[in-house]
């Protein structure tokens, strides 16, 4: 593509786009924060005003929304322990603890440099290679998504400080809740106990939020005379603060980047699996696994990078075939629709300067994001200093409403407070609930592939996994570093299983 | 003094329950519709339904002279909303959108009343094709039936007794072939993906929802399964030009309860005439290149009962329980 | 003790899924199509676990170890699961204005602020709920069953 493709979006700026943009990236970060409220429902009640908008000031409005919603999520994740979109659920790892150090300036700092970085290398992929990262992400196939899928279940053990055996029961409960439903190959219903709500599964985001935000509540209101704010604690810093660490976090940015990418840009995942995976990859190559899930800046950087990476790898897969890279991206299908455009490879013939638009508007949006964060950060935190009784009735009321929203439905509430009670209980016996969560988002994807492959296999299973090493070299290693890396610790004289065991003992004994 | 605050506590409750119940609460209006109209989608925001919804409303709003407002309820792939529809009030205030994945539901272990269902009217009739990768080394429909009858080709369909899987089944019958049947349940887009990917080798699903595919040269059309050709594809030869005999129309229609009083349904019936005629629908319909056509009241619950009635054989021949 | 009782319940649960996935209708079509195949995966990973988990318990002799109930806390949490029951009832019934005013006043109330504060708080957070969801976001809202005969 010619240099002259690249500027010519620019003559499509003008101020009421910039304004729109400004407007869309501000909604994106409230609604992300707000719990419950996700980038989706955000974009799917937009896209319908944006009708009387331009074109361009209506899609890259929307793009602002959908890039700051991921982002937003990241907040509320840090400060409250509730991911305000599901995507932020791998930033509570770290985030929350760091920020009840009273280091929530420097959470948040590194989620939004690290968010704004990973969707910035974005754009510049999706720019420069386009037609490439499609290609690629055609490649992803049931049996890639299944090693994935499998490579990010792997760390169910390991995920939360605490047991690793523990770790591993809670998690394998987390993907038997995942089979809750019709079943992916034969439509057979499983487990719903003759309940049509639980048809189509548990729904994921109640689930999150009862086992996040709302035993969080829970756990809080046990000793009410201690209900009260700790302004020491939540003294801002500076959220410059991040820039310091910036620099041991050169490598761990650009392979976040590149796996959310990647992941983004394959049909059928999405935010929430890259941040997963990138938080699961930068365990496994930490120079300090241990201390990740106890307020590591890096468990921030990763999941953050991979999520935002993710809107330019979905976008890429959306412009240049067609076909939505993810659920926020198949909504902005209809925008394109709505105003008379197909967005598809077409699109690059037809409508350049609003294609180069797109890919200079998703840039600034990535730069508002990190000036945005950065600059009112300090103002985020000021809510932690709102009474804890009428902040946690607050979170109450919004979660309640939020997992109303999801869609339209009484029995998701119902759901979310089940799933809140078990967290408490959970958290009561030392059971990690971060699992759970990882185990309801990849269990079924894993599922859905495995069987499909299965499917395709024809019952010749064997020889199709030796035929796989010719036809899918991508799953193969997949697989193989997952194997690699489960087998590894065991013969390492301080494994981490191992450790993980010792710590399970010590963790007991008190 | 806390009593006092109790008090004013309560009134202030009383007031705030006035507005919002004034704002739902109608004048005396004409009888239909009374307050805001429900337009129940049985998917998720964002996929062809939703948007063609969405695209009738605006018309609708100045044409029954109220508010409609859409409501998407995607859980139980529809179940709830259609169970929703089934107790609701005969009075045409909630109106429901669907293809024929609705008589399917059935048959999927869905508990739906159909028998509550009152059909109101058609708006969309799509159709079937057989779609291929675009380098696949069939070039004509001979030539892929002789290849798949000696073959056992992988179909993608959108789960087990869905849309695409009965139009893959009829194919399968039709030329005698016997087909693998992979699932692909998130639905079109991930059958579509499947198929340019390569990991199967064929769909039989609406050009429409394939055009990008199709537009960018990843995917091809063999033949359209309807009495014309298709706007998508117009160079495509329909099956019948090619001497199969088969049809699969995918129609989508707007349903409310049944026993809803005739002069709703009229009134709600000329609305959506209306609708289907408005620019926003037009302009929807030709982008995505799927086919409008209007049936009325009594023409769509006959065509309905003939597609229930079709169905079932459908279903009894290939033993799907 | 605790660590006891989750290896029981793990193991519980493990042979329940192990049971009612046989009730399954498996259509014919070997292993792609049994929909038993994967819970019944896991239900054996998990009844393994378990049994490691009881072994590690019994090992450790931690098994005598007791279980420290704080009856307050539990008080507590319970008022507070029991008030957010409520709530969803009284949104299906009444509607959601109303109950969400009222869940405001108990709530805040209820994890220990004044009922001053409370009765200030609870009209105005209402409203902004209200307006964020329902007008911004144009969510249908559950008026309540009470009313809707009116």
């Amino acid at each position: 593509m010619s240099f002259e493709f690249y500027t010519a979006g620019w003559q499509l700026f003008t101020l009421p786009v910039l304004a729109y943009m400004l407007l869309g990236t501000v909604i994106g970060i409230i609604i992300g924060a707000l719990p419950g409220l996700t980038a989706m429902m955000a974009v799917s009640v937009l896209v319908p005003l944006t009708y009387t908008l331009s074109p361009t000031a209506g899609i890259i409005m929307l793009l602002g929304v959908y890039c700051g919603a991921n982002y937003g999520g990241s907040i509320s994740a840090t400060l409250v322990n509730i991911p305000g979109t599901p995507s932020a659920v791998m930033t509570t790892m770290d985030g929350y603890p760091l920020g009840q150090k009273g280091k929530a300036g420097l959470a948040i700092g590194t989620a939004t440099v690290a968010s704004g970085l990973g969707g910035i290398f974005s754009v510049v992929t999706m720019a420069m290679f386009a037609p490439l990262i499609a290609n690629i992400a055609l490649k992803f196939t049931s049996l890639e998504i299944f090693a994935i899928a499998l490579f990010g279940v792997t760390i169910m053990g390991y995920i939360s400080p605490g047991s690793v055996l523990k770790g591993l029961i809670s998690g394998v409960f987390g993907l038997l809740i995942g089979c809750i439903g019709f079943d992916p190959t034969t439509a057979v219903p499983r487990f719903t106990f003759g309940e049509q709500n639980l048809l189509s599964g548990v729904q994921f985001v109640a689930a999150m939020i009862g086992l996040f935000g709302l035993a969080e509540i829970l756990l809080a209101s046990e000793k009410i005379k201690d209900l009260q704010t700790r302004p020491e604690l939540f003294k801002m810093q500076n959220p410059l603060e991040c820039l310091k660490y910036l620099r041991t976090l050169w490598g761990n940015l650009l392979r976040s980047s590149v796996i959310g990418v990647i992941v983004g840009a394959v049909p059928g995942t999405g935010g929430t699996i890259a941040a997963i995976v990138g938080y699961a990859v930068q365990k496994k190559v930490s120079k300090n696994p241990e201390g990740m899930g106890k307020g590591a800046v890096e468990g921030i950087a990763a999941p953050e990078a991979a999520n935002n990476a993710c809107c330019g790898g979905a976008l890429t897969t959306l412009l240049s075939l067609g076909i939505p890279g993810d659920a926020v991206t198949a909504i902005l299908i209809g925008a394109f629709v709505l105003h008379g455009l197909t967005p598809g490879p077409m699109l690059f013939e037809s409508n350049p300067d609003l294609v180069s638009a797109i890919f200079i508007g998703m840039f600034l949006i990535q730069m508002l994001i990190i000036a945005l964060g950065l600059n009112f950060a300090q103002y985020f935190a000021k809510l932690l200093l709102v009474p804890r009784p009428i902040l946690n009735t607050i979170i109450l009321a919004l979660c309640v409403v939020g997992t109303y929203g999801v869609q339209n439905s009484i029995f998701d509430i119902g759901t979310m407070i089940v799933f809140a009670v078990l967290g408490y209980v959970m958290a009561k016996a030392s059971i990690p609930r971060a699992p759970i969560v990882l185990a309801l988002i990849l269990g079924p994807v894993m599922e859905e592939n495995l069987r499909r492959w299965l499917s395709l296999a024809e019952g010749h299973v064997l020889e199709s996994l030796a035929g796989a090493f010719t036809t899918n070299p991508i799953a193969m290693a997949i697989l193989a570093i997952t194997a690699l890396t489960l087998v590894l610790p065991l013969f390492q004289k301080s494994g981490r299983l191992n450790e993980g065991m010792a710590e399970h003992i010590v963790g007991g004994k008190k | 003094m806390s009593g006092t605050r109790k008090m004013l506590c309560l009134v202030m409750l009383l007031v705030f329950a006035a507005v919002v119940a004034g704002c739902g609460g109608g004048s005396d209006k004409p009888k239909y519709p009374q307050g805001d109209v429900t337009f129940l989608i049985p998917q998720g925001p964002g996929g062809g339904n939703d948007m063609t919804v969405r695209a009738l409303i605006p018309a609708m709003k100045k044409e029954l002279n109220g508010n409609v407002v859409p409501v998407n309820k995607a859980e139980a792939r529809g179940a709830v909303a259609a169970s929703d529809l089934a107790s609701a009030k005969p009075d045409g205030q909630k109106l429901y959108f669907n293809s024929q994945s609705l008589l399917l539901m059935p048959y999927a272990g869905v508990d739906v009343k159909l028998e509550k269902f009152q059909p109101v009217a058609q708006v969309v009739e799509d159709t079937a094709s057989i779609i291929v990768k675009a380098d696949a080394p069939w070039k004509t429909l001979d030539e892929f039936i002789k290849y798949a009858q000696a073959n056992k080709l992988k179909v993608a369909h959108n789960g087990n007794g869905a849309l695409w899987h009965l139009s893959a089944l009829q194919l399968a019958k039709a030329i005698k072939a016997d087909f693998n049947y992979i699932a692909y349940p998130s639905g079109g887009a991930q059958m579509l993906t499947a198929l340019a990917s390569g990991e199967v080798d064929l769909c039989v699903i609406s050009p429409s929802e394939s055009k990008a595919l199709i537009d960018s040269g990843r995917l091809r059309v063999l033949a359209v399964m309807s009495d014309t050709r298709h706007a998508v594809v117009p160079n495509v030869p329909t099956c019948k030009e090619l001497g199969l005999d088969q049809t699969f129309p995918v129609w989508r229609g707007i349903f409310t309860t049944a026993g809803t009083p005739k002069e709703t349904l009229a009134l709600l019936e000329k609305a959506i005439k209306t609708a289907t005629e408005s620019p926003e629908f037009t302009t929807l319909a030709k982008n995505n290149g799927f086919p409008i056509k209007f049936r009325g009241v009594n023409e769509f619950s006959a065509f309905v009962k003939d597609e229930t009635e079709k169905y079932k054989k459908l279903m009894a021949d290939i033993k799907l329980k | 003790m605790k660590d006891f009782i989750l290896a029981i319940v793990a193991a519980g649960l493990a042979v329940f899924i192990y049971v009612d996935s046989r009730t399954f209708a498996a259509p014919q079509g070997g292993l792609a199509k049994d929909p038993a195949l994967y819970p019944q995966m896991l239900a054996l990973i998990l009844a393994l676990l378990a049994v490691a988990l009881a072994v590690n318990v019994i090992r450790g002799k931690r098994l005598n170890e007791k279980i420290v109930l704080d009856r307050q806390a539990l008080f507590n949490v319970g008022r507070l699961v029991v008030i957010l029951c409520l709530y969803v009832f009284a949104i299906v019934y009444v509607g959601f204005p109303v109950s969400t005013v009222l869940f405001i006043y108990v709530g805040v109330v209820a994890l220990g602020g004044s009922r001053l504060t409370a009765a200030k708080l609870c009209l105005p957070v209402a409203l902004a709920l209200y307006v964020v969801f329902f007008v911004l976001f144009q969510m249908p809202m559950p008026v309540g069953k009470l009313w809707e005969g009116l």
